[in-house]
């Protein structure tokens, strides 16, 4: 559905993203994952044609994205920005019907489904819309003309926790439909609430690619133990990250051979001892901790 | 179409008030074309006092007041300054605004490719100009009926036409420099900059002989009323002009092909 080939873009001499090489698979929800900066919005603009690559190549429904093609292929693409700017002057209404004008099906009974599930007034002035409110403009955008492939760019943004929880079923229900979706976020537990496989990317280059399970499960253990007292925890590995220690309170997330991690608890007299999966978030701090 | 459609309706406020105000100001100034006729010689006498070179820099020199398509002309001199700031804004922004506002994201999201967006910004610009252009020729046409008796009609399709030809030359060029400044805040005091002073180097050519060899550089040469109502637009400036247009709007679309938003 999407595949991008040793993709490179520089802005002058700063790096947007470099050796950028991924595939996704139809049908599947791909969470791109990375801090604000990391190179999540460059790969997404070229994909969609808005900024010219470097060098290397981008598919869409394996057909090259040039201008030429892109002007077909985004028919079949629905595209959620992370930042929404609009024709101030129109009606959230007179908008919709605009965008849908592009597109060759009707999309006028969508949009009213769609407005009434967001609880949009299709008849306030944009300049009068709150920022999640234009969010909700662009989420109908994005799926109003039922599109294979869902781009979306830190969708969640200014939304509050209520339509979050709907945007989250709306994306699943489009998935269960069919549709591919390329979920592109700094909000690890939303990408762990929906996706099937992730990607991780920092400073412009892609780090990690597996699924949530084998990200989750097979690699960390979140430990967190309590010393008897009196007792420091003193050990410092680079297996060991997130340490946090509070009194005689000590966690940190564990990745490496399960030997070691008995070795170095076998050192302290613990009075209470707990393993459990990391969440992503901490997993995540794992790759983007500083390099000393 | 519908992007051509769209840009028509949102600029029809706008293209309106600039109608009604040059409409405004164009009868107005004709209004008063019959106290000028019916007094020549106290006008010659005021006007001789004068520096020769303010006259010929305004064409006071060689224009009869007492012909109302020789008046017109001097009245065409300040309707041409605006309608040029018009045709450059116009050209500089129906690109560059969407992208200085952010909106363009919003075209580029959509099935239809830059090329295509291109062509139907431009024509909805071009088109604005033509309506601009028609409305003068009709404005001329029934003050003319009004004013005067026996008006070529040549003569105002003639300076129409070349009106029409000037706001073109200089909303292409209005394009290729939207290409390279996006900010509004940037762009308006560039392109009214550029605008000015080729007014500036007109005048200048026009008051000193030295100067001759600027009036090739300035298209307010060469669409000076005067000359347009008694011979058209000469062949040489016809070419110079269609020549800047055909590669403004060309280096414009290349260039906004590839460019990144």
């Amino acid at each position: 559905m999407i595949r991008i080939e040793d993709m490179k873009k520089y802005y002058g001499k700063n790096r947007g993203v470099e050796n950028l090489s991924l595939e996704i698979k139809q049908g599947e929800i791909f969470g791109f994952i990375g801090p604000n900066g990391a190179g999540k919005s460059t790969t997404i603009r070229a994909l969609l044609g808005f900024i010219k690559l470097t060098s290397g190549k981008a598919f869409l429904f394996d057909k090259e994205a040039t201008d030429k093609n892109l002007a077909k292929t985004k028919e079949r693409i629905g595209y959620l920005p992370s930042e929404v700017d609009y024709y101030e002057n129109l009606k959230v209404g007179e908008l919709l019907k605009y965008s849908a004008s592009f597109y060759k099906r009707d999309c006028q009974s969508r949009i009213d489904e769609l407005a009434k599930y967001f609880d949009l007034n299709l008849k306030r002035n944009i300049k009068e819309l709150s920022y999640g409110n234009k969010k909700k403009v662009a989420i109908i955008q994005a799926f109003m003309h039922s599109p294979e492939l869902l781009i979306l760019d830190e969708p969640t943004g200014g939304l509050d926790p209520l339509m979050q929880n709907k945007f989250f079923e709306l994306v699943v229900e489009e998935k269960k439909r069919g549709a591919t979706v390329f979920f592109s976020s700094h909000i690890l537990s939303e990408v762990q609430r929906l996706c099937d496989r992730v990607g991780i990317i920092k400073n412009g280059e892609l780090i990690k690619l597996t699924t949530i399970d084998e990200l989750v499960k097979t690699q960390y253990k979140k430990v967190t133990v309590r010393l008897e007292d009196g007792q420091k925890w003193e050990i410092a590995d680079t297996r060991l990250s997130n340490l946090n220690i509070n009194d005689s309170y000590v966690s940190f997330v564990y990745k490496g051979e399960m030997e070691f991690l008995l070795k170095i608890l076998g050192k302290y007299e613990i009075s209470d001892f707990n393993v459990s999966e990391p969440d992503l978030e901490e997993i995540f701090m794992d790759y983007y901790k500083e390099e000393k | 179409m519908n992007i051509f459609l769209f840009e028509m309706k949102s600029s029809v406020k706008s293209l309106a008030v600039w109608i009604v105000s040059i409409v405004g100001f164009y009868i107005f100034a004709m209004s008063m074309f019959p106290s000028f006729a019916g007094n020549t010689e106290g006008l010659e006498t005021m006007l001789a006092s004068f520096p020769q070179e303010m006259l010929k820099a305004l064409n006071l020199d060689i224009i009869d007041f007492s012909k109302p398509m020789d008046y017109m002309t001097y009245i065409f001199q300040y309707i041409i300054i605006a309608l040029g700031a018009l045709s450059i804004l116009t050209g500089s922004g129906i690109i560059a605004k969407e992208e200085d506002e952010k909106t363009i994201e919003f075209l580029y999201a959509k099935p239809v490719s830059r090329t295509k967006i291109f062509i139907a910004k431009a024509l909805a610009g071009l088109f604005q100009i033509m309506i601009i252009a028609v409305v003068f020729y009709l404005s001329t046409v029934i003050i003319m009926a009004i004013v005067a008796d026996g008006v070529s009609q040549i003569e105002i399709l003639r300076i129409s036409t070349g009106l029409l030809f000037f706001m073109i030359l200089f909303f292409a060029v209005g394009l290729l420099i939207g290409q390279f400044i996006t900010k509004g805040s940037k762009r308006l005091p560039i392109v009214l900059g550029i605008l000015f002073l080729m007014f500036l180097i007109s005048v200048m050519s026009d008051m000193n002989e030295k100067f001759e060899i600027l009036k090739f550089f300035t298209p307010f040469q060469y669409f000076n009323g005067l000359a347009l109502i008694k011979n058209g637009l000469k062949l040489s400036y016809s070419l110079i002009s269609a020549m800047v247009i055909i590669l403004s709007t060309s280096l414009a679309w290349i260039i906004y092909k590839r460019k990144d938003l």
